[in-house]
């Protein structure tokens, strides 16, 4: 091509091309490669630090869960204590037998019992069981089932409770008529994320506590 | 006189020619100094870079090593996030629950003799109780209501207890009437611990 060979030939092009040309890859060398490069190895020291501190925090929770799989006996057995309290599911069939027993233990006549859905409870791991429930019975059997029912080793509350006298007009016969709604609960089955940190200690006098105060609930 | 004149032994142009030479010298130096410094630069960071990829992939290595670990202890970790989920529930469940005996309770011990509750009304959440009855006159009624509020009797739960209507039955010369009696904060919630 003459006319770039002449371009390149030119006296000036020969004297100031290279030294000019060695700034202009040197610019381009900063702004394509050194600047991004430097942002790279910015965003990769960051992920470098998390993943060092990631990697501790995984180390302590199996270290911590090694040390807790050796105190499995006891976990069990306070897990089976909460678990009677708070179900892991909703064993509804379960809950129905467990009132209708109580009630039965009163002498407590269950007109109705009714499942009635469940909900979960605002920022918790705890879902509620509703039940509706009827009776009758005289005042001191409603009252003994009311104690019955709370002291009652699934737990159970009342939402609601309402009881009207009634007199069958023939016998002249006084019975309490109850209408109630009653809410168990129940807790979901937990997502391990191995992230997520361990903070559990068997000795924890919350659950030693938790765990004395339910043995006195009655099992029906 | 003489004139003495300076004698210019090396041309002009050649002397200019000599500093262009050494300017563009300087510059070539600068140029390619500046060259190779970014050239280094960049393959410094670039050698960096590619250090930091490798301690990355590695570190990746030896935390999913960990999860492993972690992955072999599910059971364990499963039933500990569920104690420890009941054992918070338990603890929310008994601190909050209202013991609605306690209400049947106070409405007994406050319920004078010729007088019959024959329907009493409860919810949680809420901090007044409605009682219905019938009562053989005014007066027993008047009783009922100040027993109420004693704290010896119904005043241990109540903290008022107001008379929304009541009317004469003739055919039963009884007074049937309806209490609404509020109840003090937190009066159905026994202390846990």
């Amino acid at each position: 091509m003459p006319t770039s060979q002449s371009f390149l030939n030119r006296p000036e092009v020969r004297t100031w091309g290279i030294p000019l040309g060695s700034i202009l890859i040197g610019i381009l060398l900063i702004v394509l490669g050194v600047i991004p490069a430097w942002g790279e190895v910015k965003d990769l020291r960051i992920k470098v630090s998390s993943e060092k501190d990631r990697i501790t925090a995984l180390q302590e929770k199996s270290k911590k869960l090694s040390d807790l799989a050796g105190q499995a006996e006891g976990i069990d057995k306070q897990f089976a204590i909460f678990d009677q309290a708070v179900t892991s599911e909703s064993k509804v069939p379960e809950l129905l037998t467990q009132i209708q027993k109580i009630s039965n233990s009163c002498h407590v006549k269950v007109t109705t019992m009714q499942f009635g859905g469940e909900t979960q409870k605002a920022g918790g791991n705890l879902l509620e069981v509703r039940l509706q429930y009827a009776s009758e019975s005289s005042l001191s059997r409603l009252k003994c089932l009311v104690s019955s029912l709370e002291g009652a080793s699934r737990l159970i509350d009342f939402e609601s409770l309402r009881y009207n006298l009634s007199i069958d007009t023939e016998t002249k016969a006084e019975s309490i008529l109850t209408q109630a709604t009653l809410i168990s609960y129940y807790t979901p089955t937990p997502q391990l994320l191995p992230d997520n940190p361990i903070d559990f200690s068997l000795s924890d006098p919350d659950i030693l506590q938790g765990a004395e105060l339910l043995k006195k609930f009655k099992v029906y | 006189m003489i004139e003495r004149r300076e004698i210019e032994l090396i041309p002009k142009e050649i002397e200019a020619a000599k500093g262009q030479e050494v300017l563009l010298r300087k510059f070539r130096l600068v140029s390619f100094g500046f060259f190779f410094l970014t050239l280094l630069i960049f393959g410094g960071i670039f050698a960096f870079r590619l250090s930091l990829s490798a301690q990355l992939d590695n570190l990746k290595q030896q935390s999913a090593s960990e999860v492993a670990k972690i992955a072999q202890y599910a059971d364990v970790e499963s039933k500990v996030l569920g104690l420890t989920y009941k054992s918070s529930a338990v603890d929310k469940i008994l601190s909050q629950r209202e013991h609605f005996s306690i209400a049947l309770a106070a409405v007994s011990a406050s319920q004078p003799s010729g007088l019959k509750v024959t329907g009493v009304d409860v919810t949680r959440g809420e901090n007044t109780a409605t009682i219905k009855g019938e009562s053989a006159n005014y007066v027993i009624l008047a009783a009922f209501l100040r027993n109420l509020v004693d704290s010896g009797k119904g005043g241990k739960l109540f903290a008022e207890a107001v008379l929304s209507s009541v009317t004469l039955n003739s055919s039963k010369s009884r007074a049937e009437f309806v209490i609404e009696a509020t109840m003090i904060k937190n009066g159905l919630i026994k202390p846990v611990k």
